[in-house]
């Protein structure tokens, strides 16, 4: 039994040696975003910045509008395909009051203007080079606007960055890109605390056969 | 004295001896983990090689911060620990690198190093802008709704926008607003949506809810018609699917396009650059304006708005034949489909008409019903607002 006590404390000064034990672990985070500052001026869309950062990107998809955007490799392939709103129009719900304001409605007011200034999100997906802009309403391109700096600045600053993940639908990877493990030092540890756990079976077992004798 | 290895002459003595190589194995492991290791860990870097220290503190405090991850050129390097909010990192090569150190609340910070041999660093940690009031998950997996404290109200008696300290100087009335909106509204959203049509069950769930707070940035709510976000927003929150800008107030009643509108939605659905403006005591002028700004929803009153066939799960079809297609297709009652249509909004005017339909009667959210006691997001409306729910994430999940 003194064995059987001392073996387990020994396990347990293993495991917290070894960290597995030690509570919730930050996780590391790798997902990055281009965000992208353009503006609208007289039908053109013009480029003022373009930067690439860790962060999450917003919903893609499920937003309508007249502009479509298309993620393309610099191949032409394309990633993935949205559609966004036109952001010189903004639309604006006035309170109109009537009956000495005890009845109200609302009127509309839509805001146009020639020119706009605006933010897009992208997600950074594997081997993602450009953004094509297009205006549904007359397929023209309205800009076709390069990450390749962006990403190469990023790429200086993190060179040990594990890169872009799979855009959707490129189907399943293992392990996906942008996966590692928690830390170098996590691997040996999981690696230890296994040998250590057959070892302290063994011993046990050996004890245990040892006294049924 | 009769000895185990006399009693047990072959298998115990096996037994025994496994029993001690183990033993030994597991002593010689400890001593190891206890002695060696840090050892060599501590061991000056070999030629072309240095020992960096990195030192994160709370730049309001100087507390040291446990737990922060950091990298060093890009891949993960290590934890702060708890005893000295520091992390060792062996063997950098000699000469420029990154050092990006991130922890939850926290923004994250990059600085760049140049490691000429053993030394160390000290990188203070700002708060974070975007704080999170209520989450549920991931950002990949939910709706994300920050919201934003505006410095600036509206009076239309006078027609000017005026500065308001309501919520730039009291960061609790704008929360105490802000919560009031998030319980009254996207939390309560099965009591304003169509029964017939219903929602998941845990749509509650599907919503993260942050707040952003920058105390030298703020909101403009009547710089144009949505407003404008506070300087580099976007950096910082780069995940929103959606932001609410918040000011306490609209004065007097709205006489027409001279006044600014109480209201205003940039987008139309969640994702890039979509964002709304609203009044806390608005009632429900938020589901309105979140119904264009997060579920796509078009307006069904008539007036100066912009109307399309928001495909697919429409609440506004480009034709008759449409809607009454949508409507079989969903067994509602396509005789309920009909042309957006209504009184001339000034006296003088021609009797409002729009080349496009509608199947949710008023009072509707979307239209007239925002004011009303009774007014709901319709049947149409809320296979939109299902539909959104449903795929949210779909294009993130990669």
């Amino acid at each position: 039994m003194k064995i059987l006590i001392s073996g387990i404390g020994i396990l347990i000064i293993c495991l917290f040696l070894t960290g597995q034990v030690r509570g919730a672990y930050p996780q590391e985070d790798y997902s990055k975003v281009l965000i992208l500052h353009l503006n609208f001026s007289t039908g053109r869309v013009n480029e003022q910045s373009v930067e690439m950062q860790y962060g999450h990107p917003p919903d893609l998809g499920l937003q309508a509008g007249d502009l479509h955007g298309s993620l393309k490799t610099s191949g032409g392939e394309v990633l993935t395909e949205f559609e966004l709103w036109d952001p010189r129009y903004q639309l604006g719900d006035a309170v109109i009051s009537t009956g000495n304001g005890t009845n109200r409605s609302l009127a509309g007011a839509v805001n146009y203007s020639d020119t706009a200034d605006f933010a897009l999100v992208m997600p950074y997906y594997k081997d993602q080079m450009t953004l094509d802009l297009t205006d549904k309403r007359t397929g023209t391109l309205l800009k076709s606007v390069n990450f390749s700096d962006a990403i190469d600045r990023f790429r200086t600053t993190y060179p040990g960055d594990p890169g872009g993940s799979p855009a959707p639908g490129s189907g399943f990877r293992f392990p996906p890109a942008g996966f590692r493990f928690p830390v170098e030092g996590a691997v040996m540890n999981l690696i230890a605390v296994i040998v250590f756990f057959i070892l302290f079976v063994i011993m046990m077992v050996s004890i245990i056969l040892r006294k049924n004798k | 004295m009769v000895t185990d290895s006399q009693n047990f002459p072959v298998s115990a003595c096996g037994f025994r001896r496994l029993r001690s190589a183990c033993a030994a194995i597991l002593f010689l492991f400890i001593l190891f983990s206890l002695i060696l290791c840090p050892a060599l860990a501590v061991s000056p870097g070999s030629n072309g090689h240095g020992e960096l220290v990195v030192l994160v503190r709370e730049a309001d405090t100087g507390n040291i911060t446990a737990n922060a991850l950091v990298y060093l050129d890009g891949t993960a390097a290590g934890l702060t620990s708890g005893g000295n909010g520091s992390v060792v990192l062996h063997n950098v090569d000699l000469g420029e690198h990154s050092v990006r150190v991130t922890r939850d609340g926290y923004a994250e910070i990059t600085r760049t190093v140049d490691v000429t041999g053993n030394q160390r660093i000290t990188i203070s940690l700002n708060p974070s802008n975007v704080i999170p009031l209520l989450t549920h998950g991931s950002h990949e997996e939910k709706i994300d709704i920050v919201f934003v404290a505006s410095k600036t109200r509206y009076d239309c008696t006078v027609q000017k926008k005026m500065t308001t300290e309501t919520y730039t100087a009291d960061r609790a009335v704008f929360l105490q607003d802000v919560n009031t909106l998030i319980a009254g509204n996207y939390l309560n959203l099965d009591q304003y949506t169509s029964g017939r049509v219903g929602l998941p069950s845990d749509y509650r769930d599907r919503f993260n809810f942050y707040y952003y707070w920058d105390k030298d940035n703020f909101a403009d709510a009547f710089d144009g018609c949505a407003g404008t976000l506070p300087d580099h927003f976007w950096e910082n929150a780069p995940f929103a699917d959606a932001a609410v800008i918040v000011y306490p107030t609209y004065t007097g009643p709205y006489t027409g396009a001279s006044c600014e509108p109480d209201g205003c939605a940039s987008g139309l659905g969640p994702g890039a650059h979509t964002w709304i403006k609203v009044p806390a005591d608005g009632g429900r002028l938020i589901l309105h304006e979140s119904g264009h700004a997060i579920f796509g929803l078009i307006d069904v009153y008539c007036g100066d708005t912009y109307y399309i066939e928001n495909d697919p799960s429409p609440n506004v079809w480009s034709s008759g034949s449409a809607c009454r297609r949508s409507a079989a297709d969903d067994r509602w009652n396509s005789s309920a489909c009909g042309q957006i249509t209504g009184p001339a909004l000034t006296p003088g005017e021609s009797v409002c008409s729009q080349p496009f339909w509608k199947y949710d009667p008023e009072p509707d959210i979307m239209g007239f019903g925002v004011y009303s006691y009774f007014g709901k997001f319709g049947e149409a409306d809320t296979t939109r607002i299902d539909y959104v729910l449903d795929n949210t994430g779909g294009a993130k999940k990669a």
